[in-house]
C-alpha cells in the first residue's frame, strides 16, 4: 500500500503522522468495542441467548430494520432522483427540510411522530376512524425508524446520481424512448454502489434506534422493545444480559455489514 | 450486464421477504403473544430481606451481599389459554419503578381473567403525555399521583368514572455501588467533596417522580438537620449547606429510577451512589444483586404518592376495574408490600 519509496524526509514524516493518525482512529473505533466484549463470558452469551425477551427483542430489531430500509429505499430512491434532475423554485429549501431527521434529536422526533399520528394528534384520528391506532404498536417502531434512518439513504442516492454522467443518460434517452427502462438499465446501475452504502447506513441507524422508539411507540416487551431498549431495561434487571445483548448486537450487525460489503466487492470489484 | 444488477436486486428483495415472511408466519406479528418476555427470575417471596429504617440521625448501612453473579434469568412460562375464547388484551402503562412488581403479578392475574397484560413502561411523565395524546391505556399506573391527576383535567383525556386514586406509597433510599469504593457509611457522607474522597452521585430529574421525591428530600435534611435553629440539627454542622454539596456531586441526572440503578450497577468507577425508591433495593435483595443500600429515615424521607386511574379512553373497562380493584384489595395491597411498596 505504500507509495514508491519517498525521496525527502518531509515525505517521511507526513508518511508517519498518517500513519499514526490511521492507527489512533482505528483504536478509537474498535477498543470500546472491544471492552464490551471483554466484559462477558463465553458461557453466559449461551446461556443468555435462550432468554425469551432477547430472542424477542433481536426478531424484533432484525424485522423492523429490514421493513424501514426497503420502505426507506421505496420512497427516498425516487425523490433523491427527481431532486437532483429537476429544478424548481424552493428546491434548496425542501432538499434541506428532508435532511432535518438527521440533526432532530430522537426524542424530538418521536415526539413529533406521537403529535402527527397519535389517536388526538394531527393525521391520527384519520387512522383512528378506520380502527387503526398506531402508537404502542409494530408499525409504530417502523414509521419511527424509518423517519430517522430514511434520510441517509436519501442523501447517499442524491449523491450517487448526482456524480452520474447526463451524457451516458442522455444517449440512453435518445436510443430508447422509455424513461423507466433508461432508469433500470443506465441509471440505477451507475449509482448503486452509493445507494447501496447508504441503505447499510439505513439499516444501521434503524438498528440502533432508540429515542424515537421509546416515545412514539412506547416500551413494550414483545411488540415495540427492540434491542436498544431492551438494553436499557435489562441493564437494571439484570446488567450481565444488558452487556450481552450488547455484544450479540454487535456481532449482528457486523455480520451483515460484512456480508453486504463483500457481496458488492465481488460484484463490482472489477470497476476498479 | 445489466440484467445482472437487477437480479442481484431482487434476490435480495426476496431473501428479505422471505426472512420476514417466515418470522411473521412464526407468530411475532401476532397480536396474542401470551408470552410476555421478562427478564425478572421467578421469585418466591421468602427471598425478601428487607432491613428496617433506623430512626435515628446517622442511620448505619444494610449487611453487604457476597458478590455473587446474577442470577440467568428463567423464562416465564406459557400460560395456556382457555381454550373456549382467545384472551383478551389489557394495555397498562406502569411507571418504571412498578415494572418488576407488574410482571410477577401478570401470570396469575392473566390465568384468573383470561387476559393479556401488555405493559408500557417508562417514566411517569411519558406515560402521560402518551395518553394525554390518546395512545390506547386500560389502566395507568403513576408513581406520582400528580401525572394521574394532570391526566384527569387534561381536555379530551380525564378518567373513566371515578377511578382515579392512589394505591401505594414509595420512599427513598441511597444505592452504593457494588463493593462501596468510597466507603460510604452515612448520608452525611455524600456531601462530600475534598479531593479523592469526592463521591459522584447519580439521581433522577425533578420531572420525573423519583427525581421530585429526591429535590424534596434534599431541602428537608438541609432544613432539618442542617439548620442551626431547627430541632433536630445534627451540632457537628455535617449537614450544613448538604443541599448546595450533594448538588455539586451530582454528576448526571437520568429518566427512570430504573436507569439510576442501573448506572450505579454498571460498577465501571463512575456512579459512586444515586438515590432510588425502597422498592428497588427490595428488589435488588430479591436478585441477589451486588449492590447496597442506606436507608434515609422517615423524618426526611419523601413518601411519595403512587396514583392509579383508568383513562376514559379505555376500551376493556371491565378488564380494567378488575385490575384496579385488584391493586386495592387486601391482595393486592400485601403483595405492594412484598415488593417494598406502601412503606
Amino acid at each position: 500500500m505504500k507509495q514508491s519509496f519517498a525521496n525527502s524526509i518531509s515525505d517521511k514524516i507526513i508518511i508517519i503522522i498518517i500513519a499514526l493518525i490511521v492507527i489512533t482512529y482505528f483504536l478509537f473505533i474498535t477498543v470500546p468495542i472491544l471492552a464490551v466484549f471483554l466484559k462477558i463470558e463465553p458461557s453466559q452469551v449461551s446461556a443468555q441467548i435462550r432468554n425469551a425477551g432477547i430472542i424477542e427483542a433481536i426478531k424484533l430489531s432484525l424485522i423492523t430494520s429490514a421493513i424501514a430500509t426497503v420502505i426507506a429505499f421505496v420512497l427516498a430512491v425516487p425523490s433523491a432522483y427527481f431532486i437532483v434532475t429537476r429544478n424548481f423554485p424552493g428546491k434548496t429549501i425542501i432538499d434541506t427540510l428532508m435532511d432535518l431527521p438527521i440533526v432532530l434529536p430522537p426524542a424530538v422526533a418521536g415526539v413529533a411522530l406521537l403529535y402527527t399520528f397519535a389517536p388526538k394528534g394531527l393525521l391520527g384520528p384519520i387512522f383512528n376512524k378506520f380502527g387503526y391506532i398506531i402508537p404502542g404498536s409494530l408499525i409504530a417502531v417502523i414509521i419511527a425508524e424509518t423517519f430517522v434512518a430514511s434520510p441517509f439513504l436519501f442523501r447517499s442516492a442524491k449523491v450517487g446520481f448526482e456524480n452520474m454522467d447526463r451524457d451516458i443518460v442522455n444517449s440512453a434517452k435518445m436510443l430508447s424512448g422509455s424513461r423507466l427502462r433508461v432508469f433500470f438499465t443506465v441509471t440505477f446501475p451507475l449509482s448503486i454502489r452509493a445507494i447501496i452504502s447508504g441503505a447499510m447506513m439505513t439499516w444501521a441507524r434503524a438498528m440502533g434506534e432508540f429515542g424515537a422508539t421509546l416515545m412514539f411507540a412506547g416500551n413494550i416487551a414483545g411488540i415495540t422493545q427492540t434491542m436498544p431498549l431492551a438494553i436499557y431495561n435489562f441493564l437494571y434487571y439484570d446488567p450481565l444480559a444488558g452487556i450481552t445483548l450488547s455484544v450479540i448486537l454487535i456481532i449482528i450487525s457486523f455480520s451483515i455489514l460484512i456480508i453486504v460489503k463483500l457481496l458488492e466487492q465481488k460484484r463490482f470489484g472489477a470497476k476498479k | 450486464m445489466n440484467n445482472k444488477y437487477i437480479t442481484i436486486l431482487l434476490a435480495v428483495i426476496i431473501i428479505v421477504a422471505a426472512v420476514v415472511g417466515y418470522l411473521a408466519y412464526a407468530g411475532t406479528f401476532s397480536g396474542n403473544n401470551n408470552t410476555t418476555p421478562t427478564p425478572t427470575p421467578t421469585l418466591t417471596p421468602s427471598q425478601t430481606a428487607s432491613p428496617t429504617p433506623t430512626p435515628t440521625a446517622s442511620p448505619s448501612p444494610t449487611p453487604t451481599h457476597t458478590a455473587s453473579p446474577t442470577p440467568t434469568p428463567s423464562l416465564t412460562p406459557t400460560p395456556t389459554p382457555t381454550p373456549s375464547s382467545p384472551p383478551t388484551t389489557l394495555t397498562v402503562f406502569a411507571a418504571s419503578s412498578m415494572a418488576n412488581f407488574i410482571a410477577n403479578m401478570t401470570q396469575a392475574f392473566d390465568k384468573q381473567y383470561n387476559c393479556n397484560i401488555v405493559v408500557n413502561s417508562g417514566s411517569s411523565s411519558t406515560l402521560e403525555g402518551q395518553i394525554a395524546q390518546g395512545v390506547p391505556c386500560d389502566v395507568f399506573l403513576s408513581a406520582d399521583i400528580k401525572w394521574t391527576n394532570t391526566l384527569n383535567t387534561t381536555a379530551g383525556a380525564g378518567t373513566y368514572g371515578n377511578f382515579n386514586t392512589n394505591f401505594t406509597t414509595n420512599k427513598l433510599c441511597v444505592i452504593i455501588a457494588p463493593g462501596n469504593p468510597k466507603g460510604i457509611t452515612a448520608l452525611a457522607d455524600l456531601a462530600t467533596a475534598t479531593g479523592a474522597n469526592k463521591i459522584h452521585i447519580v439521581i433522577a430529574q425533578t420531572t420525573v417522580p423519583v427525581g421530585s421525591y429526591t429535590n424534596t428530600t434534599l431541602t428537608k435534611i438541609t432544613n432539618t438537620w442542617g439548620n442551626s435553629s431547627s430541632p433536630s440539627y445534627v451540632t457537628n454542622g455535617s449537614y450544613v449547606n448538604y443541599y448546595t454539596n450533594f448538588q455539586n456531586n451530582v454528576i448526571n441526572t437520568l429518566q427512570t429510577d430504573e436507569q439510576v440503578v442501573g448506572a450505579v450497577n454498571l460498577n465501571v468507577g463512575v456512579a459512586d451512589a444515586g438515590i432510588v425508591f425502597y422498592s428497588d433495593e427490595v428488589y435488588a435483595n430479591m436478585a441477589q444483586q451486588t449492590v447496597q443500600f442506606i436507608s434515609i429515615p422517615d423524618s426526611v424521607n419523601t413518601i411519595g404518592t403512587y396514583g392509579i386511574c383508568i383513562p376514559s379512553e379505555t376500551t376493556q373497562s371491565a378488564l380494567a376495574q378488575a385490575f384496579y380493584n385488584y391493586l386495592l384489595s387486601a391482595q393486592g395491597q400485601a403483595l405492594l408490600t412484598e415488593f417494598g411498596f406502601g412503606s
